[in-house]
């Protein structure tokens, strides 16, 4: 049997929490190990809030200066994506919302979650091609918070407890979101009918 | 439906899908084997799920390294602050703490440029700019030439041009020699080494994640030299100009000589190493010394930053710079330093997982030249110790 067994680095392994213990010491190597394992994950969580590149980059910096100025009462957690994750969109957040101060939306998802499919995966395949025109466009018909849904569920290795702790709704709703969502998903990549995804998202509306 | 659900709530299958190694690939081909009657399904929906592969923007490897580069300098700097007073620590707002790095940054500044108001103008150097990929040599008019092989040496010996590599040859513009605005930079990242020969014909061996300021034509009454990182120094005899290394806490002053420097920013200890002539040492800071202190063969000097402590001791100046050789010499070296040279020389991370361990000592001899992981292998077994390949640039000790 493969060993897979390093795949759960990232979760309980005694190694991250020395590094996590060692960072809250102002260990520099500690920093950038933590630093290379989650970068490129907060960045693109980030440039999905905003698409001001600028202030996502201030915000990964501010996020580790944060939690160094807190370390004194900062617990070790499990999984510290999660909690990186936790601090990162508060910090985002706070600081869109310092931008956008004229916008008195009472809406909490005011930030645009911009999903869009990476151009490279494009291909000369017309099927394939075909295919993500159709997603792409399903993808656009879902509100924000679903979006950051399948985003985390996809791309974080969050547990769907930690996905809801993060997006503010219970687990069993994002559950039950994801399990919809893909299925819908692949009938209408099945069928090609874009009409049958109207059906879907007019009846789930589990979140609301 | 439950299919689904079996799938999608496996993070292996995830991963597979959206983040494969060789590893998780094993995995599912070792699966599938065993459970034949799913592939079909299996391979759709997985073909299926990466149409939604929707990885946001993505950090250019540079920009990357620059985050982490200024984050790091902030939580140096926040550390040196911490230990000067604990109770300020509580008080301090992240915010404040950044007016304050600007003030200490002026310090260094001014410890550059205290005594020598008409040399360069080094403080505007000070900036540390990212070294990665390739050497990269950056000239007078400011424009960067990337060199393409990891161990790279530029030639400034003849006045007319610059000879990189003994083949691309780049004239040397003689209207901007008398102005002299801007002194040339070699910059080495880690993995990489360097050669320099100045136009005094003086050699510079350059080792990993180092920098050398210098102008392409010494023109004053000193010959000075700017160094972050470690250098051999070869310097060529010319009594009338005395040849000048400044580093972050010390210069250095030679007539002609051989020695070798290692002035790391992030090092705790600062090393000169005579090997022939003889060397005077000053510190920027004076006030430490009264006056410069004279090192004779076979000598090294060592300050410890963090303590402000200085220490002269007789050494086999040879292991010092086997590096330019890509040799690597320890006697009683404990293992943090080893390991800290070895992820200069490859650019790769170590970590150790018992922070004790940093003390263990090492003796013994490595070839560089030889691939990291024998490097590692060895330096483990020596320790005894295992190391584990955690990805392509990092590794842990245990």
């Amino acid at each position: 049997m493969p060993d897979t067994s390093y795949l759960n680095k990232n979760r309980v392994d005694s190694y991250w929490k020395d590094v996590w213990i060692r960072f809250k010491s102002g260990d520099v190597k500690a920093f950038e190990l933590i630093y290379g394992d989650h970068v490129d994950f907060l960045y693109s969580y980030g440039t999905k809030m905003t698409s001001d590149i600028e202030m996502v980059e201030d915000a990964i910096q501010d996020l580790f200066l944060y939690l160094l100025s807190k370390r004194d009462n900062l617990s070790d957690p499990d999984f510290v994506r999660y909690y990186l994750l936790k601090a990162f969109k508060r910090i985002l957040l706070e600081r869109i919302r310092n931008e956008k101060l004229w916008m008195k939306d009472k809406d909490d998802d005011f930030f645009s979650f911009e999903y869009s499919i990476e151009s490279e995966s494009f291909s000369h395949d017309d099927e394939k091609e075909r295919k993500l025109v159709l997603i792409e466009e399903m993808l656009e018909k879902l509100d924000p918070r679903k979006k950051e849904i399948i985003f985390l569920k996809f791309h974080s290795g969050l547990s769907y407890d930690e996905i809801g702790d993060i997006v503010g709704i219970q687990s069993s709703s994002v559950k039950k979101l994801v399990y919809r969502t893909i299925s819908s998903f692949r009938d209408i990549l099945k069928n090609n009918i874009i009409g049958l995804f109207y059906l879907f998202s007019r009846s789930s509306n589990v979140l609301n | 439906m439950e299919d689904i659900r079996r799938y999608i709530d496996n993070s292996l299958f995830i991963k597979w899908v959206y983040d494969p190694d060789e590893h998780i690939k094993d995995y599912w081909d070792f699966y599938l084997g065993n459970h034949p009657d799913e592939k079909e399904f299996l391979f759709e929906l997985k073909s299926e799920l990466a149409l939604f592969h929707i990885s946001g923007q993505t950090l250019s490897e540079e920009k990357k390294k620059m985050l982490s580069d200024k984050i790091a300098r902030k939580i140096q700097e926040s550390q040196k602050r911490t230990r000067v007073s604990e109770i300020g620590r509580f008080l301090l707002k992240y915010a404040a703490l950044a007016l304050l790095f600007i003030g200490l940054g002026g310090g260094l500044v001014y410890y550059f440029y205290q005594d020598k108001p008409n040399m360069v103008d080094f403080s505007r150097y000070l900036e540390m700019p990212e070294i990665t990929g390739k050497p990269t040599l950056v000239l007078s008019d400011g424009s960067n030439i990337n060199m393409n092989k990891n161990e790279s040496t530029v030639d400034y010996a003849s006045s007319e041009r610059i000879v990189v590599n003994n083949d691309s040859i780049i004239p040397v513009k003689k209207g901007v020699k008398k102005v002299e605005a801007l002194p040339n930079q070699f910059l080495i990242p880690y993995g990489s080494r360097g050669k320099l020969i100045l136009s005094d014909h003086t050699v510079v061996w350059l080792n990993a994640g180092s920098r050398l300021i210098y102008p392409s034509e010494f023109t004053g009454d000193e010959r000075e030299v700017l160094l972050f990182g470690e250098a051999f120094f070869e310097v060529a005899k010319d009594k009338s100009k005395p040849f000048i290394v400044k580093t972050s806490d010390y210069r250095i002053k030679v007539l002609g000589t051989q020695f070798n420097v290692s002035a790391y920013l992030g090092d705790e200890v600062s090393q000169t190493v005579l090997t022939e002539g003889s060397i005077e040492l000053n510190m920027n800071n004076q006030g430490l010394f009264g006056h410069g202190v004279v090192l004779k063969p076979n000598e090294l000097f060592s300050l410890n930053k963090g303590l402000n402590e200085t220490n002269i001791q007789k050494v086999d100046p040879a292991k010092y710079v086997l590096w330019k050789d890509g040799n690597l010499k320890f006697e009683n070296e404990d293992l943090k330093r080893v390991l800290k040279k070895i992820e200069r020389y490859y650019n790769i991370q170590i970590s150790l997982k018992n922070p004790l361990d940093s003390s263990i000592i090492i003796n013994g001899k490595l070839d560089l030249k030889d691939d990291k992981n024998e490097v590692l292998y060895y330096v483990s077994k020596v320790a005894k110790r295992k190391y584990v390949k955690l990805n392509e640039r990092s590794y842990k000790i245990e």
